[in-house]
């Protein structure tokens, strides 16, 4: 570590501080990732997957802005599944086994190779520097070296005070094996972050050899291996299947005889868990009439003989886990290589955080991961690339890098959170997003890519080939729009082979598309194809959207009205320095809220919790009945107003 | 009551003291006044003092709990003995600090206590004030805050029934619950969507299909009460008409129960159109009394005088068509009965005192019956014989009336069930049930759910506005409570 001034420096090593360090470079700050162990970089500390409904949507708006979860993704993967193929475009998502030894090595050998301007540093940081005016300007390492930094990224994970449960016995560290971050988290807490505690879990690791493959129902990904990234045309690297399995009676007595030593039902883990991602005792315990559940059994990696056992997180003592495990079909000789265990660790009010997740406690401070009491790579990945994003546009005094609900799931993440917190440890669904159908995983990039461009963070080759697939569909679009055609034009087998009767009249392409029965591919057979098309995945890709929109045609149309309907509440400025003790017949405890958390628009103030819709009409009536006094002036809205072409 | 008329948003004002009369004006056995503000307290206590003996100032008055006193004016002279009750903050209607004083209910009294008031530092409540500070406050919801508005309004026995439900969350309490069964629907739909490899059993279609169905009769029984809401709010026009000398006026006179058209026995008496306000079987009735309608014989003042009754007519919610049973029907009759148009009625057959002329009867069942074949209950007309002379004949009349202004047939439910009084209530019952019924078609088509999902939850969000609720993450709670989620 020769260069001790940085722009940015990034604390961490794990799927935020990776997306961060890399947006910062990107962006051309020079900036510093400070890991534990630079080895474990990126590691998936949990399950060896990424992606899933919501998370799957996350890591291709990443990869959209050009992230490079996806990209590690297609590099590392062992398995490549789309979900919810049966059910609509919007709501299917990539999801990937990936190894779990490759994948840590790739991205350390991308970050030091690929990315401009990033160091590595190995150590310990034990505390955020602050100077006279209270503004984050640096870190200080294990040691006392000091960093000085004009903006620092904090994706401390969970080694922020954690603590690793393994039966009534408990033990201070950050992950098996690995200290945790105490200083660190005493450091937060003197600068006047507020902190609270959060749990989490993970299940044993077994020992391949040992299981009864051959007894077990196989699950194989998709063939050929849909990717990740809109980079990737092929992904070519050897396959592994997964098998499924299931607890039985005898398993769910041995667990519920053993809730007397269980942390969780004995009052040991105070810190709240995931509702979605239950441990096997608290699954038994509050679905009692259930008498099995699906086991996973996923190999971690093809460098190691690690299997993971998907549905039985635990942090039951050994000797129970020991017990229930060999009580599963293909189980019963297995050895277990390691216990799982619950793990406690501090968070920090996420509604203490601007949308571009600086800490409003300490101006230059950003947060990202589960720090912001989220949960999931993916999630902490797209945090962080907000946050060095925002990092780097804060030092330059530049517009930051915000994201409206509309627009991204990265806008529904970070507008909850901020306005709701996390009580629970945070994950993405696609119910959590109003204008679902518009956020959709095949096209991030037609919503994000040219956002991502402007800030800096999209390279030449991706902007490259974004523009041609963007312009070809435009350009596709435009003539289906155009080109009219008689109905004798139509080959009469071609509409008998899908079942419709010859139209009547004269009739553009766009609007025979827009019968259910017919596909662009159709068209294409029956010689309405644009001249001088060529195979290959960017025409597959126009090819994919112009279906998509024909299909969803009037619910897109619904929800972009939607949109716009709402679009004055959120471009509906608030003043920064208000005084909401003034609005007459505003609740005090709203004002008390409102007053702290400073919300920027009206839409923001409506999503705060304890903030309800008679104080947002008073606010509003009363801001009304100000500006008709005063001469208008223009709106203050930090958020950007572009509409999209979805 | 809406969000956007506010009228008392007008700042500043909220942290005034204000005061009203909390019962009608008028003379009645007790009157109360209400007095509300943060720190109100102070202003009562310069007008109350705790007993007719002393003078001492009550130093921390008793919070809910009525004591006697007597009132004192600026000058210290006395006003009236009363009772008064503190109710500190928040514990009050408010939740501000609020005093209620019971005095006699003389508007003298009344007036000299407000004026007292006043005079130590409260102004006068603009209508309805105490109770947006109520829903301000976060005390009571919108769909109660407008329940208390059409009470303040109503102006019967039973639209003030309807209103009290309301407040008392009636109207919350069903909407809340068919809410609940749309956020079951939501969790079913959601559960399959976010979960693909969970394992959620395929939906049970035939169930959602019939949760959907009766989800729809729930609201549309919701929307169905409207009707009868705005008659409760607003009142029913009821207009009698008929050709001319068929005792219109005596019937007008009669229901009213005082003298007020003037009634002769010539035809053509009343020229121009009455209007009374009463209250029948606790519904409020603007009762029009019209000039009868004839072909000859007409002058230009009685030609206007038709006219004005065609007008009428056409505005009415009911018309109650009188003909004279006495007398054989005719042409004019006919015509007149023509003239009503498609407005419901009831066919009165008035003068049933006197003799009924020969064939009166046949020609009369001829007149009505043969159009009248429908099988449909609604639009069938009922027909009532009274005599107008003879108070206890209007017996039927006022029954009939009843049944047809607040629909037929349904009167012990419609008693205790829940009514739609409020226009923004109904508008957003509107929405919902139009979401419904197109996530319903999304369902059956099988069209994908997340289709689906974007009408129910427009209907969801409807049915919370009425209550002023956001939905947040109540659909995925219910996945998560319902179904094993997560690996």
């Amino acid at each position: 570590m020769s260069l001790t001034r940085y722009e940015v420096v990034v604390v961490g090593g794990g799927h935020a501080a990776v997306e961060a360090a890399a947006a910062a470079a990107r962006m051309g700050a020079r900036t510093l990732m400070a890991a534990l162990d630079l080895d474990r970089i990126a590691r998936m500390s949990c399950n060896p997957a990424i992606g899933g409904i919501g998370k799957g949507h996350l890591v291709r708006e990443i990869d959209a802005l050009g992230g490079v979860m996806a990209l590690a993704t297609d590099a590392n993967g062992l398995q490549f599944r789309m979900l919810n193929t049966g059910k609509g475009p919007a709501v299917r998502a990539p999801r990937a086994q990936a190894d779990k030894i490759a994948y840590p090595r790739w991205m350390r050998r991308y970050l030091e190779t690929q990315v401009p301007n990033l160091d590595l540093a190995q150590g310990m940081v034990e505390g955020v520097l602050t100077d006279s005016r209270g503004r984050a300007c640096g870190v200080e390492i294990a040691g006392g070296e000091r960093v000085e930094a004009r903006a620092v990224v904090l994706a401390p994970g969970t080694f922020l005070e954690g603590t690793i449960h393994v039966g009534m016995e408990s033990h201070p560290g950050g992950r098996w094996g690995e200290p945790p971050s105490v200083r660190l988290a005493e450091s937060l807490r003197r600068l006047g972050l507020s902190t609270y505690l959060l749990k989490t879990g993970t299940p044993a690791r077994l020992a391949r050899g040992s299981i009864r493959w051959d007894a077990l129902e196989q699950q194989h990904g998709d063939e050929p291996p849909p990717p990740f990234s809109y980079m990737t045309d092929r992904i070519d690297r050897p396959r592994i299947a997964c098998a499924l399995t299931h607890t039985n009676p005898r398993t769910h007595a041995i667990i519920l005889d053993a809730l007397d030593r269980s942390p969780l039902y004995t009052g040991k883990i105070t810190g709240i868990g995931p509702r979605y991602c239950p441990s096997i005792e608290t699954k038994l315990v509050r679905f009692a009439d259930r008498d099995s559940h699906q086991v996973f059994l996923e190999p971690e990696s093809l460098e190691n003989d690690l299997v993971y056992v998907n549905g039985v997180s635990t942090s039951l003592p050994a000797d129970v886990q020991d017990a229930f495990l060999h009580t599963i079909e293909g189980l019963e000789d297995v050895r277990i290589v390691r216990y799982g265990y619950g793990i406690e660790y501090l968070a920090c009010d996420p509604r203490e955080l601007e949308p571009t997740l600086e800490s409003r406690v300490v101006p230059g401070l950003f947060l990202a991961g589960q720090i912001d009491g989220t949960t999931g790579y993916e999630e902490a990945a797209g945090l962080g690339l907000v946050a060095g994003a925002n990092a780097v546009l804060s030092i330059g005094g530049e517009e930051p890098l915000l994201f409206r609900r509309d627009e991204a799931y990265l806008g529904v993440m970070i507008d909850d959170l901020i306005a709701k917190g996390a009580p629970e440890p945070y994950r993405l669904f696609t119910s959590r997003a109003e204008y679902r159908l518009l956020l959709r995983q095949d096209n991030a990039d037609l919503r994000l890519t040219a956002k991502g461009r402007e800030a800096g963070l999209v390279d030449d080759r991706r902007w490259a080939r974004f523009e041609r697939f963007r312009d070809g569909l435009e350009r596709e679009q435009e003539r289906l729009a155009q080109t009219r055609i008689r109905p004798d034009e139509i080959p009469p087998a071609a509409l008998e082979s899908v079942g419709l009767d010859p139209p009547r009249e004269a009739l553009t392409l766009g609007r025979l598309l827009a019968r259910p029965e017919i596909r662009y591919e159709d068209l294409c057979a029956w010689g309405f194809g644009p001249p001088g098309r060529e195979e290959g995945p960017v025409s597959d890709r126009i090819a994919e959207q112009i279906d998509i929109q024909a299909a969803y045609a009037g619910y897109i149309e619904r929800q972009r009205r939607m949109v716009e309907r709402t679009l004055s509440m959120e471009t509906f400025a608030l003043p920064r320095e208000f005084d909401y003790g003034s609005v007459p017949s505003l609740r005090k405890e709203a004002a008390q809220i409102l007053s702290e958390r400073r919300p920027a628009t009206l839409g923001q103030a409506s999503r705060l919790a304890g903030v309800n819709p008679a104080d947002v009409t008073a606010i509003a009536i009363y801001l009304h009945a100000q500006r008709r006094r005063q001469p208008p002036h223009a709106p203050r809205g930090i958020l950007s107003l572009r509409t999209r072409n979805f | 009551m809406s969000e956007q008329q506010n009228p008392r948003l007008d700042p500043p004002g909220s942290r005034d003291w204000i005061v009203a009369p909390a019962t009608a004006a008028g003379s009645g056995a007790i009157a109360v006044v209400r007095l509300d503000g943060p720190g109100c307290w102070r202003a009562a206590s310069k007008v109350w003092r705790v007993s007719s003996r002393s003078d001492e100032l009550p130093a921390s008055p008793l919070a809910r709990r009525l004591t006697l006193g007597r009132l004192v004016d600026e000058s210290g002279a006395e006003i009236d003995e009363a009772m008064v009750a503190f109710f500190p903050a928040p514990h009050s209607y408010t939740r501000n600090d609020l005093v209620e004083f019971q005095c006699h209910g003389s508007p003298a009294v009344v007036s000299a206590l407000i004026d007292a008031l006043l005079a130590a530092g409260a102004r006068m409540a603009r209508p309805g004030e105490f109770t947006l500070r109520a829903f301000f406050n976060g005390r009571i919801d919108l769909a109660q805050a407008e329940g208390v508005a059409n009470l303040i309004a109503s102006r019967t026995r039973k639209a003030g029934r309807a209103a009290l439900r309301q407040i008392e969350g009636g109207l919350s309490e069903e909407v809340l619950s068919l809410r609940d069964r749309a956020i079951d629907l939501a969790a079913e739909i959601e559960a399959r969507l976010d979960f693909p490899d969970e394992e959620i059993p395929p939906a049970d279609r035939k169930k959602m299909l019939d949760a959907f169905e009766s989800l729809e009769t729930g609201i549309e029984r919701l929307i169905a009460t409207a009707r009868k809401g705005r008659l409760l709010r607003d009142g029913a026009r009821v207009a009698i008409a008929g050709k001319p000398n068929t005792g219109k006026s005596s019937l007008f006179n009669a229901l009213l129960g005082i003298e007020r058209a003037l009634v002769t026995p010539r035809p053509g008496t009343t020229r121009d159109t009455i209007e009374a306000t009463l209250d029948i079987r606790g519904i409020p009735v603007v009762l029009i009394d019209t000039a009868g309608v004839r072909s000859e014989g007409t002058g230009e003042i009685e030609r206007l005088g038709i006219e004005r009754t065609l007008r009428e007519v056409e505005g009415a919610d009911l018309v109650l068509f009188v003909a004279d049973a006495s007398r054989r029907p005719d042409d004019e009759d006919r015509k007149s009965l023509d003239a009503l148009g498609s407005t419901r009625r009831i066919v009165v057959l008035n003068k049933n005192d006197l003799p009924p002329a020969s064939d009166a009867a046949e020609g009369f069942s001829g007149l009505f019956s043969p159009s009248r074949d429908s099988s449909d209950r609604e639009t069938e007309t009922p027909v009532v014989r009274v005599s107008a002379l003879q108070h206890a004949t209007l017996q039927p009349l006022e029954t009939a009336l009843e049944r047809s202004l607040t629909g037929t047939g349904e009167e012990a439910s419609e008693r205790e069930g829940t009514i739609v009084t409020n226009l923004r209530h109904e508008e957003r019952l509107h929405v919902a049930i139009e979401g419904i019924r197109r996530a319903h078609d999304a369902f059956a088509r099988r069209e994908s759910g997340e289709c689906a999902m974007i009408d129910l939850n427009e209907a969801l969000d409807s049915l919370g506005a009425i209550l002023g609720l956001t939905l947040d993450d109540a659909v995925l709670s219910r996945v998560f409570n319902r179904f094993c989620i997560g690996k």
